[in-house]
């Protein structure tokens, strides 16, 4: 018999923090909370650690993003996934094995390379490779013959990888509760109080809980709880869709990204091909999967991989996606409503910077000041037009 | 659970949506153009544009919304669909139904 992860506890009637939201982002801001002494957290989830986006993801990581706002996010999370394992005492099985973003057209190379220099220029390891060299990483691959698109050139980031998703989000649940945060299941968030323009307390169907600050980090649900306050955020919210097939010997050591074909795959460490696309084009809460999906994923990764043909598809599925003007999250501040917080807006795009946003969010909370990081992707920022733009470095491969 | 509402159809393996023209085709044969939403008059405040440039209801229930048939008939008609199940109501042409918009709005797009 071992020992559960994390506690059960009785709801207490009053907290100095309360986040809404047991995935990634709302276990590490909780976590590293603690870890800067604020302990009386807690976190609500209305249905287990890892329902939401944080078990539905692709579970890629990479920093190769296209703003130096972005690249300087995405890289601080990177390097808190490097040393997590060990912090954690848990195995997160963050495989670093390379990531390769396909361009099939002279305009794809040229977006490509103003990507890697700026990457460059971060301290991202990121450069363009040609098709002699991604022979190398990618032999099995298709690169022209009856490629309707042949491969001209790819980005390739070594640094970037996967990683064992659910892991990630049990080690910063229970890294949390032994620094004292309450982690609550089947908890959830029915309304919002707020008194002379700053947050009280929150309503639950176990009870009320009052609160000087309370985090929105939820996905699939951020209106919903912005709402709640009478508030509205710049998003919409898209189902992106993923498959795995039958497991195979392993031969695909690298991630590989096409947004021409709008098709990405990795393999992971039980052979299991991983397979995604874009967001569905419609807004929907739906997490049914569709068949045009399939089709459309299973066509795009056989112009690359035609010996994949007789390959069995085992799964799909969907995860909810809020998508944001300039595909960059909303982190901060409510503007109008003192002590609501939010980290939102994760787009496609949200696990592999968990341990960063819940990093700088929990400064920002414990400190009372933002931090330089996170300056850039303050909810005031389309007011002030000052968007992010991230489209092309995150609209296929996420 | 809110998910396992029908998606349109019997067999539930593709969104279905009826264009007023064309039947029920599948959603990949339209485009998706966002929530039924109250326009600011030309002489609005700068805060009311920016709120409708970038705040979404992003609603979590049944509402009127634009489609586009752009496979078929090219035509732009509203849809009222329950977002959480993707199960559409009805389908209409621009001023045809009562959407609870203010008078006129639906057709001015």
């Amino acid at each position: 018999m071992t020992d559960r992860m994390w506690r059960d506890h009785d709801l207490k009637d009053a907290y100095d923090v309360v986040i809404i939201g047991g995935g990634v982002h709302g276990l590490a801001t909780a976590y590293y909370l603690a870890q800067q002494g604020v302990t009386n957290v807690a976190v609500l989830e209305a249905r287990y650690v890892g329902f939401g986006g944080s078990g539905r993801n692709t579970a890629i990581v990479r920093s190769n993003y296209r703003t130096p706002e972005g690249i300087a996010f995405y890289d601080h999370s990177v390097k808190l996934y490097e040393k997590l394992a060990g912090e954690l005492d848990y195995n997160i099985m963050f495989s670093q094995r390379g990531h390769l973003t396909l361009a099939h057209t002279e305009r794809g190379v040229s977006g490509l390379r103003e990507r890697a220099l700026t990457n460059q220029l971060c301290g991202v390891n990121s450069r363009l490779i040609f098709p002699d060299e991604i022979r190398q990483h990618v032999p099995d691959m298709q690169l022209e013959g009856s490629l309707r698109y042949p491969v001209m050139a790819a980005l390739y980031h070594p640094s970037g990888g996967i990683i064992r998703h659910d892991a990630v989000v049990w080690a910063y649940a229970r890294g949390a509760d032994a620094g004292g945060v309450h982690v609550h299941q089947l908890t959830e968030v029915t309304d919002l109080e707020v008194t002379d323009g700053a947050i009280s307390g929150v309503m639950t169907n176990r009870g009320r809980v009052k609160a000087g600050a309370v985090v929105n980090a939820t996905a699939g649900y951020a209106s919903t709880i912005a709402a709640m306050a009478g508030r509205q955020i710049p998003l919409e919210t898209h189902p992106l869709q993923a498959l795995v097939t039958e497991p195979l010997k392993p031969w695909l050591h690298s991630v590989i990204v096409s947004s021409t074909l709008h098709v990405y795959v990795s393999q992971t460490d039980r052979g299991e091909l991983v397979i995604g696309a874009e967001v569905d084009d419609y807004a929907s809460y739906s997490l049914r999967g569709t068949l045009p999906f399939a089709e459309s994923a299973a066509t795009h990764l056989l112009e690359l991989f035609p010996f994949l043909a007789n390959v069995r598809m085992l799964r799909q599925w969907a995860g909810l996606c809020d998508m944001t003007p300039d595909y960059s999250p909303i982190i901060g501040e409510d503007p109008l409503v003192k002590g609501l917080f939010m980290t939102v807006g994760w787009g496609t795009y949200g696990f592999k910077a968990g341990p960063a946003s819940g990093h700088l969010l929990a400064e920002m909370i414990a400190s009372g000041r933002t931090p330089e990081r996170l300056e850039p992707f303050s909810p005031g920022r389309f007011a002030e037009d000052r968007l992010v733009g991230e489209k092309a470095a995150a609209s296929v491969s996420h | 659970m809110d998910d396992r509402g029908q998606q349109g159809r019997e067999d539930g393996v593709s969104v279905m949506i009826p264009c007023p023209h064309c039947e029920r085709r599948p959603a990949g044969e339209f485009h998706f153009g966002g929530p039924l939403r109250d326009r600011p008059g030309p002489e609005a405040p700068t805060g009311e544009w920016i709120a409708y440039t970038y705040d979404q209801p992003n609603l979590r229930s049944v509402q009127w919304e634009w489609w586009f048939h752009r496979a078929a008939c090219r035509q732009w008609f509203l849809v009222r669909r329950d977002t959480r199940t993707n199960q559409v109501l009805e389908s209409a042409m621009p001023g045809e139904v009562a959407t609870g918009m203010p008078e006129g709005e639906a057709g001015d797009e």
